[in-house]
């Protein structure tokens, strides 16, 4: 990512940002979503989107893409496989590098 | 590219700004390139006789030859990196490729629909000549996501890396590529900031 200012907390509601597991599928292992760097998306637009998207706070969303800008990638949600296709459909239309896969 | 001024007003903030008429027609041209990609895509992927009953698209299942289409429509699932040795490794390849053709038949028409009608919001809201100019929020949303798009096809043009873009002299071919480049990421960058409500210097 390219070096931006800092962001600041955005309206949207704030989502859980643990990874959550469907209740009903405790036997199975949670899927998660993914975002990987790259080297033309600019640091507060993916802090931006993470707030939008997610409805992450601010000192969430910015952790989250210093772990990607820092180690290359981080895990952005947790859920179900639908809901991780939704999730990161929603990334890719943002422009956004992210892949969906089953945590192990 | 001048800066972006976000105004408070009673049905929510609006961000002003203003375009050369060199720069209104660049994006213009831009974007018009971005929405062609999509409907070339699109068009390519294959008729299916089950979409024409239910009237629910399907998509492509390979994804795109060329690098800049592929980084507008990437995979939904990352190959593996470490591939168990021996048979289960052909194996293990050919799941994620069939969850790749799956994912992206499914989903690829909608990301490309929502790109389409970013694209369009900002080929409806360029002042024609230039000028002045004023953005809803959602205006404003589609803008950052149209002009992200047009900087991630440069970007794939061009091989930025890690380190950004590399000089390129003047004479060089994708010089020009270059500066648009350039011009869009400040452009870009300033309206997050007018999103995010933060001071504009």
């Amino acid at each position: 990512m390219v070096a931006s200012a800092p962001t600041r907390p955005g309206t949207t509601e704030q989502r859980q940002a643990d990874p959550v597991v469907d209740p009903g599928d405790v036997t199975q292992s949670p899927w998660v979503t993914i975002v990987w760097d790259d080297p033309v998306n600019l640091m507060n637009y993916v802090a931006f989107i993470f707030q939008k998207l997610f409805g992450y706070s601010e000192p969430h969303a910015t952790r989250l893409m210093l772990q990607v800008h820092k180690e290359g990638k981080a895990v952005v949600s947790a859920g179900s496989r639908e809901s991780m296709e939704v999730d990161v459909s929603k990334l890719h239309i943002a422009g956004l590098w992210a892949t969906l896969q089953q945590d192990r | 590219m001048r800066k972006w001024k976000r105004v408070d007003t009673a049905d929510g903030p609006r961000f002003r700004s203003a375009l050369a008429p060199h720069e209104a027609a660049l994006l213009v041209n831009l974007v018009t390139s971005l929405t062609g990609m999509f409907d070339e895509r699109e068009s390519a992927s294959p008729p299916d006789e089950l979409e024409q009953i239910t009237g629910m698209k399907t998509g492509n299942t390979e994804p795109p030859e060329d690098a800049t289409l592929g980084r507008l429509l990437p995979d939904f699932h990352k190959p593996l990196d470490d591939p168990p040795a021996g048979p289960e490794s052909a194996e293990s390849t050919a799941s994620v490729e069939s969850l790749n053709a799956a994912l992206r038949s499914l989903h690829e028409p909608e990301i490309i629909d929502a790109k389409r009608t970013a694209a369009q919001r900002v080929l409806d809201t360029v002042p024609d000549g230039g000028g002045r100019l004023e953005l809803t929020e959602d205006d404003a949303n589609a803008w950052i996501a149209a002009v992200n798009d047009v900087r991630l096809a440069l970007g794939t043009m061009l091989g930025v890396g890690p380190e950004g873009p590399d000089r390129l002299s003047a004479d060089h071919p994708l010089a020009g590529h270059l500066d648009v480049y350039q011009w869009l990421t400040v452009l870009q960058e300033y309206l997050v900031l007018g999103l995010l409500g933060k001071p504009l210097r």
